[in-house]
């Protein structure tokens, strides 16, 4: 899996590169616009990660570039800029995603792996861990081949957990992948807690091991 | 006071002050001259008598008309020729009035005969002739008065129309509307000045206004960036394995504070966007199904703090609004009312015709209902909420025509919003 990083922050940049070394990516930055047109013209990528302003240049045409030249990669703008116009604007050049800065590396790693998805398995959406089978598309959970009923928020918030697994997810990103903007992390703090001590017992009562482990006031981790 | 009552009322007292001294003065002046004359009069008249005496004083015959009248009388012992004047009242038969006379007694010897001579001259005339003078004179400086006032406020009536213009543009003045100020042209240079001074300021505040809010907008959006580097080596720093429990703490409340701090951004580019008016397009909203919605994407939060809503819609009433700012505005209605209220407490929504009132238990608000919708005020010591709920129901209120009203009454905390946006169809 090739994977393109644009962004000319190159500490930000530097930060998405760990983070998607570590889950097991090849990974490849352009600091400016002039780079990126350069490797975006040689180079195949299966997900394309974009800064919107760029010094040198407008990420939303490197998006047009990138489309013209095929339709395979995944594509997320990642922008400092928040409104609707700009996600529309960035949606309609052929974006896949688009998410705010600033914003937790769990969540982008999350839409990755969802993107990730969508674009190579071509419809297929199985994941299996252990003894846990996961669709995504249909939001159903299968423990030792039996169905296990979850809430929707139940279901997003396992998928989260497996898509940033053997991570430290901090209570917070997980409130506001939850939530979005809206909730405020005084207020979500209890409500992430009641929705995982429902996800564990249910798991647990189903078979499963547990996998959700409490990291002392940061968060959690979901260990295989 | 307005200048023109001002100016006016000074004239006026004045105008009456010098037409009573002027009337008085004038008077006087009319009244010593005619009484000169008329003793002149009376002398000359006496010498005429004096000259013809001995012809008449034989028959002692008193020549009288209704103006004159001369009494001649021989007197005894010894004369003093001398003239007095006095005033006289003589009762006039014929026309059966008192008339004022005046009189000049004299006394002259002929042939050893001492005589006194009265002399009456009506005033009659004279008085009826000053008192038309008076009133002719009075008349006329009235008159003039009159005229002048009216004359001195209608210019400055003409004259501060622009004044007026100015001030009433200049309440209407919004640094935030892109439209400059259009002041009327006066021929009179200090208002000349003064619109020109005004335009110049005005122009000069709006420039700032627009400098200083495109300067906080993209600080704000500046900001995104560097923010989002802190979190991410946070997140980066949080997945060491040797941290310890101190450590981790630490590394959280910087998160944590991060966090808030690009919250609190997200917020002010908002507020932002609505001052610089990027909301514009209205469509129809039909606030019983957006009031729904928002209460199911809250229904966790509100179950965990087994808080009971009760909804009572007596009418399914639309409005004309933006969707975005209208689902913020319900959004941080509902999460307002389930943020500052008990665990187990309740929440009212009614909705009639014209009006939405969400009701709420919670503590007492320890401040005033004004405070509580500026930016940033926070009504209790929950350190985490930016307590800025509020001011954004406000501004989405002032600029979706919505009149927004808090009081604390029973135990409650009520918001009440007066909808002027109505859709009819």
């Amino acid at each position: 899996m090739k994977l393109l990083i644009i962004e000319d922050e190159i500490a930000l940049a530097e930060s998405i590169n760990t983070l998607l070394c570590k889950e097991g990516y090849l990974c490849e930055t352009a600091n400016s616009y002039d780079t990126a047109i350069e490797k975006i013209s040689l180079y195949q990528y299966d997900i394309v990660i974009v800064d919107i302003t760029l010094p040198d240049g407008n990420g939303l045409n490197l998006i047009k570039h990138l489309r013209k030249k095929n339709t395979k990669s995944g594509v997320i703008v990642i922008s400092a800029k928040t409104s609707v116009e700009h996600k529309v604007a960035g949606l309609e050049v052929g974006a896949d995603d688009y998410l705010a800065k600033p914003f937790h590396l769990s969540e982008l790693n999350a839409r990755i792996k969802s993107l990730i998805r969508r674009v190579n398995f071509d419809g297929s959406n199985t994941l299996i861990l252990n003894e846990m089978t996961v669709l995504t598309d249909e939001h159903k959970v299968f423990i030792h081949g039996n169905e296990l009923e979850l809430t929707k928020r139940e279901f997003d918030l396992l998928l989260f957990f497996i898509a940033n697994k053997n991570r430290v997810i901090t209570k917070l990103s997980i409130g506001e992948h939850l939530w979005g903007d809206m909730m405020d992390s005084a207020d979500s703090y209890d409500f992430v807690y009641t929705h995982i001590k429902n996800l564990r017992r249910k798991l647990l009562k189903a078979g499963a091991e547990d996998y959700i482990k409490n990291i002392y006031s940061v968060g959690y981790k979901f260990l295989t | 006071m307005k200048l023109i009552a001002k100016t006016s009322l000074n004239f006026i007292s004045t105008s009456i002050f010098v037409l009573l001294i002027g009337s008085f003065i004038f008077y006087l002046l009319l009244r010593t001259t005619i009484n000169d004359s008329l003793k002149t009069e009376l002398l000359s008249q006496k010498k005429q008598l004096i000259s013809k005496f001995d012809n008449y004083h034989t028959k002692l015959k008193n020549p009288k008309t209704e103006q004159n009248i001369i009494i001649i009388k021989q007197v005894k012992g010894n004369i003093i020729k001398d003239d007095f004047y006095s005033d006289t009242i003589i009762y006039n038969e014929s026309a059966r009035k008192y008339v004022l006379y005046k009189q000049l007694k004299t006394y002259v010897s002929v042939k050893n005969k001492n005589f006194s001579i009265h002399i009456l001259k009506s005033q009659e005339f004279t008085d009826k002739l000053i008192v038309k003078m008076i009133l002719i004179m009075s008349f006329l400086l009235i008159s003039f008065f009159i005229s002048l006032y009216i004359l001195n406020r209608y210019i400055i009536q003409n004259s501060f129309s622009v004044f007026y213009d100015t001030i009433n543009k200049l309440l209407k003045f919004d640094v935030n509307k892109a439209a400059k100020l259009e002041l009327k042209k006066s021929d009179i240079y200090e208002f000349q000045h003064l619109n020109k001074v005004l335009k110049s300021m005005t122009e000069k505040i709006h420039n700032d206004y627009i400098n200083l809010k495109e300067y906080t907008e993209n600080t704000s959006h500046e900001i995104q960036t560097p923010l989002a580097i802190i979190n991410n080596k946070i997140e980066i720093l949080l997945q060491s394995e040797n941290l310890n429990n101190k450590q981790l703490e630490n590394i959280v409340s910087i998160y944590e504070a991060a966090n808030r701090l690009s919250k609190l951004n997200k917020t002010l580019i908002f507020l932002a966007k609505i001052d610089k008016r990027q909301f514009l397009e209205t469509s129809k909203i039909e606030l019983k199904e957006i009031i729904n919605k928002n209460l199911s994407f809250f229904e966790e939060l509100y179950e965990l703090k087994d808080i009971n809503i009760e909804c009572d819609y007596k009418t399914n009433t639309s409005i004309d609004m933006n969707q975005v700012l209208a689902e913020t505005l319900i959004q941080n209605l509902i999460k307002n009312a389930i943020k500052h209220n008990f665990n187990k407490g309740k929440i009212y929504i009614t909705l009639s015709e014209n009006t939405l009132i969400v009701k709420n238990t919670g503590k007492s608000p320890s401040k005033s209902p004004k405070e509580l919708f500026e930016r940033f005020s926070k009504s209790n010591s929950k350190s985490e909420s930016l307590g800025i709920g509020l001011a954004i129901v406000k501004k989405i209120c002032e600029v979706s025509d919505i009149q927004v009203e808090y009081k604390y009454e029973n135990n409650l905390h009520i918001l009440h919003l007066i909808f002027k946006n109505i859709n009819l169809e």
